[in-house]
């Protein structure tokens, strides 16, 4: 029987993996394609990543179950994804705020330039690359220097997500320049 | 013509009056002595220069430096710079990098920064744009950014950070400007 969650969608269900959660049911897989989440493997099934994982499920949208069929809670997969990525919360936080925003997040390129963002409905290459920054942990210059050059490269835009300590996210964008244009 | 300046306490001074306007309208270097913003060139203060203009003008061949009558070499000059200002020569960089490019550089002190910048002048341009030096070993705080680029906000500017390359003399600028997105 087909399950509602509180915004009136159907309830998907994943298997929790070390590679993330697996989705094998094709109407959910359709859907959360639509909306812009996971990656499709072998046409088959998807991969939800820890953020992706986390929002659906603060959001009423996906119950994560074990191999024994136990339903894990966000807060218990919040612990499992933590053990393996010590910058989780705070990259969920951003992650968090941008899809309430309205835009897909995709993985970035690395360790600094962690996500790109695109807007809903807009599935193209997407324009925008975030650098996350986090109140009072501060950023060495050459490490900003280095994410400018490389998204410039790219022909994207950088944008700086500021986290305060509350949580609160504040967006710069960051361009390097010549100063003819200023 | 060379001007001729005195070295006090920091301070480079243009006391002769014709000298003083002239320098002030070639490219508003200095601020006549106790005038917060000169409405015109009739000012009859003596021009007031930092050692970063000084040297730069120095370096132009436009202005020549005493101190106790006797005439400061760069050297001299440079050192008193580094003695009087901390970051001297990543500053000094920046600013002679700036003028080269045609910008009016003044002191950014009012804006919580190193630098104002305009294009064609305070009083001219609606607003400056604000600069802060950087090494490139140099790390940025968050609240810094978020300082700065609310003020920038607050003047419709962008706030830029320049970092100097030492050995080259290049300056790589980074521009930073608040989104909604």
């Amino acid at each position: 029987m087909e399950e509602k969650s509180i915004s009136g969608a159907s309830v998907i269900y994943g298997l929790l993996k070390d590679n993330g959660v697996i989705i094998k049911e094709k109407s959910s897989i359709g859907e959360l394609i639509g909306r812009g989440y996971g990656k499709l493997y072998d046409n088959d099934f998807l991969i939800l990543n820890e953020y992706e994982t986390l929002y659906l499920v603060e959001t009423n949208r996906l119950i994560v179950k074990t191999s024994s069929e136990e339903s894990i809670s966000f807060n218990e997969l919040l612990r499992i994804f933590q053990s393996k990525n010590p910058r989780l919360w705070i990259l969920y936080v951003i992650y968090r705020d941008l899809r309430r925003r309205g835009y897909v997040v995709k993985e970035g390129f690395g360790n600094d330039l962690v996500f790109r963002i695109y807007e809903k409905g807009k599935d193209v290459e997407s324009y925008y690359v975030i650098y996350p920054f986090f109140e009072g942990t501060p950023e060495k210059m050459a490490n900003m220097l280095e994410a400018a050059r490389q998204t410039l490269s790219k022909d994207k835009q950088l944008i700086v997500a500021v986290v305060e300590r509350r949580g609160e996210v504040i967006y710069y964008t960051c361009s390097e320049v010549d100063l003819r244009n200023v | 013509m060379v001007i001729k300046a005195e070295y006090v306490e920091g301070n480079i001074v243009v006391f002769d009056r014709e000298s003083a306007r002239k320098l002030y309208a070639a490219g508003y270097y200095g601020k006549p002595l106790g005038v917060s913003k000169p409405k015109d060139l009739d000012f009859d203060e003596p021009l007031v220069l930092d050692l970063i203009e000084a040297l730069f003008l120095f370096d132009e061949g436009e202005l020549k430096v005493y101190k106790d009558k006797k005439e400061l070499s760069r050297d001299e000059l440079e050192r008193l710079g580094k003695e009087c200002y901390t970051r001297f020569d990543e500053l000094y960089i920046v600013y002679r990098d700036l003028r080269k490019r045609g910008f009016i550089v003044t002191s950014g002190i009012k804006f919580g920064s190193d630098f104002a910048v305009y294009k064609h002048g305070p009083g001219i341009d609606h607003a400056p744009f604000i600069v802060q030096v950087k090494s490139i070993f140099d790390e940025i705080h968050a609240t810094e950014l978020v300082r700065a680029g609310r003020l920038a906000t607050t003047v419709r500017k962008n706030f830029i950070i320049a970092i100097p390359e030492h050995i080259s003399g290049k300056v790589r600028y980074l521009v930073f400007s608040w989104t909604r997105l």
